[in-house]
């Protein structure tokens, strides 16, 4: 069969949630020969990370899911991030990878995807950026949206959104289709819940909170940064072997990108600016056209995202974009 | 030999790049010093896109699909500029320059370069350069202002952009570009020869002997051919080697690292002496200069295939492997990788929606509207700005007696510079002179030659600065100095100010006022060069504003409305200034001061495509029968005249109109009035062909309530000015005017 030439999207944190329990067990059963020899080695990872930690297979494997321990930083970034290796497995008979892209978190596990990081210096990253988040500022991410319900953005609240961004205390954390996250200290949070109005689209209420998120993509997590720079210095990233796109929607080539400009943007930008999801979007699906756009890992966190820009793309982006 | 050579040198390359998988894994060849592997890769990725776009736009048009055939083949070294420019250093571009924008935005994020180029291919409505107008290269992201130019009539502007930037750092106005930007231009050595290639040049060397900062970096990408006709072996090095004024580097465009390294050395070059810096680009053209271009015809079989055989892709990936920045396989993968995304591309844009109706197409050109322009016109400077300018409060010009129309303009220039910090005026002899009329007289005192300049004398560098400098973020008011100058620069306005907007669909756009001293009646001075009435070169040019004011009170009013056209809906506008009326202060007899008016207050203006009328109090309601006398510029005084001589009971029998506007015309008024008229006399100093009384005559014919109207046209003859009394021979007169209405008025019942 023929390989459908593929945008490969990795998802964030909020991706592995409670009707994800079990994927990696199921995986594992149902594809030993595929799978074993990854989640083998990345509970040894995890092992050699911290030992402390509950292993990724217990944690897959409660009957129960507990935000208090599933969405926890530690556990929550190696679950979707382990989820998503996984499920590239699964999918590599069908797929040929022409573009490799994620969200927030998920850019890490693109950079493994995208032979830019070994699977060890993967997990590194995505284990030591949980952990200097959890003993980072505080602060969180809310989600917030700018559609009615036939997905035209709304003026009025692009009008809010501009006058909320003055806030000192916030930031634009990601740009996602027609929704937006805001990511904010507590101070800021507080002020969101005032300002913000609560609204719906379809069955879902906006605006609130990711449960147990870090301010990520803000200035506010310049110490994060720095600290993340120190600890992870060594970090062997290379030129990645398949077109990447990370979170400006700014490509990464084979041969062409230069190792050290791709691991400051991974411990800079990546963590400190807003991370444009739309805009990667829209230039993956342009430029590249891929047959298909393969959604990994378990979870549905970015269909909707995705189904905005490519109704936009269908409507013609430049009428209806929010840009 | 096959015709089509798409075939051959498609199956060249990938001969060779399947020979080079046999080649060793990675060769231990020192790496070139002149250019890094990620940089060398970075330009092969977008040779190989540009190659792979020009064979995808002939098979588009072969299958009905595609528009645009011209392509970059034999021109892909290019792709180096697009490497080592940074993407704040504006960009004028050749059309061969698909690897330079691809390499450029590579380096950029969020940017979709094969996608917007296939949809212009395809002139796709989405494409988001020119909306389905035109195959341009363009970009705002990463200033490149879209060029249609086939030839070399982009030169001007690319220059006028690279004074431009310096100047507004001298002048202390914010710039969105670093200081230390520098304006890229290209263009084939077949287009060197061109008049406004030449005439950029020259003024590059004009400025240079006067040591005006001109970061301006020409690359003449010389392939030996214009089409099919060969340029002299070594012409481009004769004519520039050792031109003074302009410093010249040359290299190989086939060889990647030679390229690259002088491209580097000439980029620095320009950057750190702000001087203009020539680029001698040696290149070949493949597949011939379009696809509708059959090369066999005029190049035997044997060049064409020594020029395969020199294909700078080859050259390139031969480099790649052997330098060991990639292995054969590699770079095999690569470009297959890119054959399918070209082609994956090409089948989703081809999907994409055309431009279907003519108010689509049209809709860039549009005239703005009134409310457009209200917040606009409500601005005015401060009075204490406005007095330290004038002098003084009480040297306010609303506070001075009425005067002529040459004063009034030269106090509202003034007022508009003192409210537009980026407006600057120029042209020859505008400065220290004030302008042959001394329409600018004061201005360079007032606001230093910053601001207020001369240029060499040439139009078609005016108007060039002009669109630059407005692309820049000035607003430029060139003057011109006489209309018949106007013609030898003509296409900087027709083929480039006035379609930015067009084929950008008001993405770019190159706000300005050109004042233009017009018109004849000069009492027999001056010949034809001097009393130019022809405006035919302007009125059918799309959406360009034209005033044309009668009185000095209009023209401030006008001139701030223009402005406004200019600063907040970003047109272009022309103003036709009658010079035979710039310093007339009387009407109907000597001394009677009846054409002086007073100076308007700021915040008043002139609607667009609104008329005047006389009496002012007689509008259409009140409009019976009659004659309508419909007017403008010299005419208007002409006719008031005329018309006072009828006996005092005939006289309110005729309306005077003056139009004012000549685009947009105020037709809708013109018909209500003709409409409620007996007859229509049309006086149009302009010649018979061509003039305003075409359209005015053919706006009644059209209109069914209007046509039974008797109607008259006085106009020029269709000639040329010439010296003396003859000169007033050819021209509608007040004698004429007074036999047509009293010849009309015979013949019309109310009056009868």
């Amino acid at each position: 069969m023929k390989q459908a030439a593929s945008f490969l999207l990795c998802p964030g944190r909020g991706s592995y949630a409670r009707s994800e329990l079990g994927f990696l067990h199921k995986a594992a059963k149902e594809h030993r020969g595929r799978v074993g020899a990854v989640i083998n080695e990345l509970e040894a990872l995890r092992a050699q990370f911290d030992p402390t930690l509950p292993t990724l297979l217990d944690l897959d494997g409660a009957t129960e899911f507990k935000p208090g321990l599933h969405l926890l930083g530690r556990n929550s970034s190696a679950l979707i991030f382990s989820s998503t290796l996984v499920s590239a497995r699964l999918e590599a008979a069908d797929t040929k990878p022409v573009l490799i892209g994620g969200n927030s978190l998920g850019f890490y596990t693109a950079l493994v995807l995208a032979g830019a990081l070994s699977i060890a210096d993967g997990y590194r990253l995505v284990s030591m950026m949980a952990r200097l988040q959890e003993e980072g500022p505080g602060g969180g991410q809310m989600l917030w949206t700018l559609l009615d319900e036939d997905w035209n953005v709304l003026p009025e609240r692009l009008e809010l959104l501009s006058e909320v961004l003055q806030h000192d205390e916030l930031g634009l954390s990601i740009r996602l289709g027609g929704h937006v996250v805001l990511a904010a200290t507590d101070l800021g949070l507080a002020y969101l819940r005032q300002a913000l109005p609560q609204v719906k689209l379809g069955k879902r209420s906006f605006p609130f909170q990711l449960p147990f998120h870090g301010p990520f993509h803000t200035p506010l997590l310049e110490p994060v940064a720095q600290k993340a720079r120190q600890a992870l210095a060594g970090l062997a990233i290379q030129s990645p072997s398949c077109h990447l796109i990370d979170g400006r929607g700014f490509v990464w080539a084979p041969h062409t990108s230069d190792p050290d400009e791709l691991l400051a943007y991974t411990l800079g930008r990546q963590i400190t600016g807003t991370f444009d999801f739309t805009s990667m979007l829209r230039a993956g699906i342009c430029d590249f056209a891929p047959e298909r756009i393969e959604l990994l890992g378990p979870g549905s966190s970015l269909r909707a995202a995705l189904g905005h820009v490519e109704a936009w793309l269908e409507r013609g982006w430049a009428r209806h974009a929010w840009l | 030999m096959q015709l089509r050579r798409e075939t051959p040198v498609r199956a060249q390359l990938e001969t060779l790049l399947e020979a080079l998988c046999k080649s060793p894994a990675k060769t231990r060849a020192l790496p070139d010093q002149r250019i890094s592997g990620p940089d060398a890769m970075a330009c092969v990725e977008a040779a190989f896109k540009s190659r792979l776009l020009d064979l995808k736009a002939r098979e588009l048009k072969d299958s009905g699909e595609g528009f645009y055939t011209i392509g970059s083949a034999g021109h892909e070294g290019n792709a180096v500029f697009g490497q080592l420019l940074r993407t704040t250093d504006p960009c004028f571009l050749h059309y061969r320059s698909a690897a330079l924008m691809a390499a450029r935005s590579q380096k950029s994020p969020g940017e979709s370069f094969l996608h917007d180029c296939l949809l212009a291919i395809v002139a796709s409505a989405e494409d988001p350069v020119s909306a389905g107008r035109h195959k341009v290269f363009g970009s705002r992201s990463l200033w490149v202002p879209p060029q249609t130019s086939t030839i070399a009539s982009h030169l001007p502007k690319a220059l006028g952009m690279a004074f431009a930037i310096d100047r507004k750092l001298h002048l202390g106005l914010a710039s969105e570009l670093p200081p230390d930007s520098i304006i890229f231009v290209s263009f084939g050595d077949a287009s060197c020869n061109h008049a406004s290639a030449t005439t950029t040049f020259n003024a590059a060397c004009w400025a240079s002997a006067q040591h005006i900062p001109l970061p301006l970096l020409f690359v003449c990408e010389d392939n030996g051919m214009g089409i099919s006709v060969h340029s002299p072996k070594g012409y481009i090095a004769s004519v520039f080697r050792e031109r003074q004024g302009i410093d010249y580097f040359d290299c190989n465009g086939l060889d990647l690292a030679e390229a690259y390294a002088t491209a580097r050395g000439a980029i620095a070059h320009c950057r750190e002496t702000r001087r203009p810096t020539f680029l001698h680009f040696k290149v070949i053209r493949l597949l011939g200069h379009a696809g509708s271009d059959v090369e066999s015809l005029y190049l035997d079989e044997r060049t064409i295939q020594q020029n395969e055989a020199r294909d700078p892709l080859l050259a390139m990936s031969r480099f790649v492997v052997e330098r060991g920045h990639v292995t054969g396989d590699e770079l095999l993968a690569l470009y297959r990788g890119l054959d399918e995304r070209v082609s994956r591309v090409a089948q989703s844009a081809k999907q994409r929606p055309k431009l279907v109706s003519v108010d689509e197409i049209v809709k860039p050109l549009d005239f703005p509207q009134p409310a457009e322009l209200s917040e606009e016109l409500a601005k005015s400077a401060s009075m204490e700005k406005r007095a330290r300018v004038f002098g003084g409060k009480d040297k306010l010009p609303e506070n001075a007696r009425k005067r002529h129309m040459a004063w009034l303009l030269s106090q509202a220039l003034a007022d508009l510079m003192v409210l537009y910090p980026q407006m600057i005026v120029f042209g020859e002899d505008v400065a220290r002179k004030g302008g042959v009329y001394h329409v600018t007289a004061g201005l360079f005192a007032r606001f230093g030659v910053g601001r207020v300049f001369n240029t060499l004398l040439d139009e078609t560098t005016i108007l060039g600065l002009a669109i630059g400098a407005a692309q820049a973020g000035f607003l430029p008011v060139p003057e011109i100095q006489y209309l018949a100058y106007l013609h030898n620069a003509e296409d900087q306005l027709r083929g480039e100010a006035a379609t930015l907007r067009f084929f950008s669909n008001g993405e770019f756009d190159n706000p300005m006022l050109i004042r233009i001293a017009a018109f004849a009646y000069q009492k027999g001075f001056g010949g034809h060069f001097h009393n130019d009435n022809s405006i035919a070169v302007l009125r059918d040019i799309p959406g360009l504003i034209i005033a044309a004011p009668s009185r000095g009170d209009d023209a401030v009013l006008m001139l701030r409305t223009c402005m406004a056209a200019a600063s907040a809906a970003r047109r272009v506008c022309v103003f036709l200034e009658p010079i035979a009326l710039y310093m007339r202060k009387d009407l109907h007899e000597d001394g009677d001061g009846a054409w002086c008016f007073a100076y308007p207050s700021p915040g008043e203006a002139a609607a667009i495509g609104e008329a005047r009328h006389y009496p002012a109090s007689q509008r259409v309601a009140e409009t019976q029968g009659g004659i309508l006398l419909v007017s403008y510029g010299n005419g208007i005084p002409m006719s008031l005249r005329a018309r006072a001589r009828l006996a005092k009971p005939l006289q309110g029998f005729v309306h005077v109109m003056d139009l004012r506007w000549l685009a947009p015309l105020p037709i809708t008024d013109f018909l209500e009035h003709a409409r409620r008229a007996d007859a229509v006399l049309i006086v149009d100093e302009c010649r018979k062909t061509g003039s305003v009384s075409e359209a005015l005559a053919a706006a009644i014919a059209e209109d069914d309530a209007a046509r039974p109207r008797r109607v008259k046209r006085l106009t020029a003859v269709d000639s040329f000015i010439p010296l003396g009394d003859a000169a007033n021979l050819l021209l509608p007169s007040e004698e004429g005017i007074l036999a047509a209405l009293s010849d009309m008025i015979a013949n019309c019942e109310v009056a009868r």
